[in-house]
């Protein structure tokens, strides 16, 4: 091994991090030294280990989940459509008459507001989502969909259309500032995950601030939620920012709902051209409302994209 | 806060992520699918396989999936992730017999019915005895530990989650413990030309 040069030196090489002055002289070294030849290739050949040992690992996580999900079918008495659907129609039962019964009281308190709202809830989650699944069913919000069919997946755009949305999605975004809705937690010690997550979000450190948001934080739910579909749009992971957005349309009381549709807006002119018929449908259901605070904004992305 | 994976993209960005929670996460949804556990045990009972063969040939085949779709081998707009699922774990468990039982007159007929169908992917070259025995091989020689150091390093957990998963005081400690693993392995290989070859191979 060349005395001059490190493990540490190698992996700069690798990862291409050397000035090219320091790379020519590694690479002069290279043919010179046959044992650092020989670790440079090992150390290339690192990669293939690791995604094996990965592997291992997953295969046993994965058999572990596998026994704790048989674990839990033998605990469940046998019923014909099996249990978890009885009990997923059972709670949806129960979710449709607290709705009902909360608009019931809402309407009976403030009948404007009720008329605001049936607007709004004029495109169901479902009917947007059944665009992208084979069930035709309502689905309960928090249970996670069953991945039967792939959504036709945008064709090969051309430069020039790929382009025009592109200028399409960064008119529609809007930037949100979440360090408002942090509540004076100046004290690292006493930072939430949730707070933590922000000054991530705020120093665009994105992976680091999902990996906090993914751990519910049940006192802020719906800023974690909000937070965590951004984060989503930054890391271009647009449906599943798509997903967390439209979540806002199940809760019964939430400061930014009509926000949060905007938001799935966005987030479908980063899918475009795939997503046309989901966007249409949600800029609907905004144009729909002329007391929508996106009403404008929603017209005239209607004006855009008939014009492509 | 769960993960809400509504439709194959969301599984697919979740897998792209290079977030292990994320990936774990998809990973989780598609193993606990009973859907396609049963559309796997459709498949597998036509082939001859038993009970126990489905739960084994959907985690093989679910690990083979996160390989094809970080090396980009897996085009959503050819087939959906339920279906892609149910071929590589049909043709794993057709790889599985063959090796088994070779000359099996009965098994080679049920096996021409879907071999066909399953050739669609060719990239399934997924052997993973022969990875286990190499691997085992490897790391007898630089410990239990560093397996599972490089196990968790090589899945992408942040140095933080190693640390609270393997009980180091601080991500630091963890962060200098994989590096000694990967020193180790690094030397391991070097010095020993007949295991590189052996790894070039696998």
């Amino acid at each position: 091994m060349n005395p001059l040069y490190e493990f540490e030196d190698m992996e700069d090489y690798i990862h291409d991090r050397m000035s090219p002055s320091d790379r020519a002289a590694f690479e002069e070294a290279l043919q010179s030294d046959a044992g650092l030849a020989r670790r440079v290739e090992a150390l290339r050949s690192e990669s293939k280990v690791l995604r094996m040992l990965r592997n291992e690992h997953l295969l046993q996580q994965l058999n572990d989940w596998s026994a704790e999900g048989e674990a839990g079918e033998k605990t469940e008495p046998p019923s014909p459509g099996g249990k978890g659907r009885y009990l997923s129609r059972k709670w949806g039962i129960i979710a449709l008459v607290l709705v009902a019964l909360g608009l019931a009281i809402v309407w009976i308190t403030n009948p404007n507001l009720f008329r605001t709202e049936q607007v709004e809830k004029g495109v169901t989650p479902s009917s947007i989502q059944n665009e992208d699944t084979t069930s035709t069913a309502p689905v309960a919000p928090s249970r996670p969909i069953a991945a039967e069919k792939t959504p036709p997946a945008p064709p090969v755009q051309k430069p020039a259309a790929s382009r025009d949305f592109a200028a399409i999605a960064a008119k529609a975004y809007m930037e949100e500032d979440f360090s408002q809705t942090l509540m004076g937690a100046e004290e690292e010690a006493s930072q939430t995950p949730y707070d933590k997550a922000v000054r991530l979000y705020g120093e665009k450190k994105y992976r680091e601030a999902l990996q906090l948001l993914a751990t519910p934080d049940k006192n802020r739910e719906q800023d974690a939620l909000y937070l965590r579909g951004y984060t989503y749009y930054h890391l271009g992971q647009y449906a599943s920012a798509e997903a967390d957005f439209r979540k806002f349309r199940d809760f019964l009381d939430s400061d930014r709902k009509l926000d949060a549709i905007w938001c799935e807006v966005f987030c479908l002119t980063k899918q475009l051209p795939g997503a046309r018929t989901r966007l249409n449908t949600v800029l609907k259901e905004i144009t729909a409302n002329p007391k929508h605070p996106y009403f404008d904004r929603a017209k005239a992305l209607e004006i855009a994209l008939q014009q492509q | 806060m769960n993960h809400l994976f509504n439709n194959d993209n969301t599984i697919l960005e979740a897998l792209r992520s290079g977030v292990s929670i994320q990936i774990n996460a998809a990973l989780r949804h598609l193993c606990l699918n009973e859907k396609l556990k049963g559309a796997i045990r459709q498949q597998l009972r036509i082939l001859g396989g038993a009970e126990e063969d489905v739960r084994e040939m959907l985690n093989q085949a679910l690990v083979a999936f996160l390989n094809h779709v970080e090396e980009n081998k897996y085009d959503p707009t050819r087939s959906a992730i339920s279906t892609y699922l149910v071929k590589i774990a049909a043709q794993m468990y057709y790889t599985k017999r063959r090796s088994e039982h070779r000359r099996s007159a009965m098994h080679d007929r049920s096996m021409d019915v879907v071999q066909a169908d399953i050739e669609m992917n060719p990239e399934l070259e997924f052997n993973l005895q022969h990875q286990r025995a190499f691997l085992d091989k490897l790391l007898m020689m630089t410990g239990e530990k560093c397996r599972q150091l490089l196990q968790l390093h090589g899945h992408s957990y942040t140095m933080a989650e190693i640390a609270e998963k393997l009980q180091y005081k601080s991500p630091d400690s963890a962060k200098m413990a994989v590096h000694d693993c990967r020193k180790k392995l690094n030397n391991l290989l070097s010095e020993r030309p007949e295991l590189l070859k052996e790894l070039r191979e696998i």
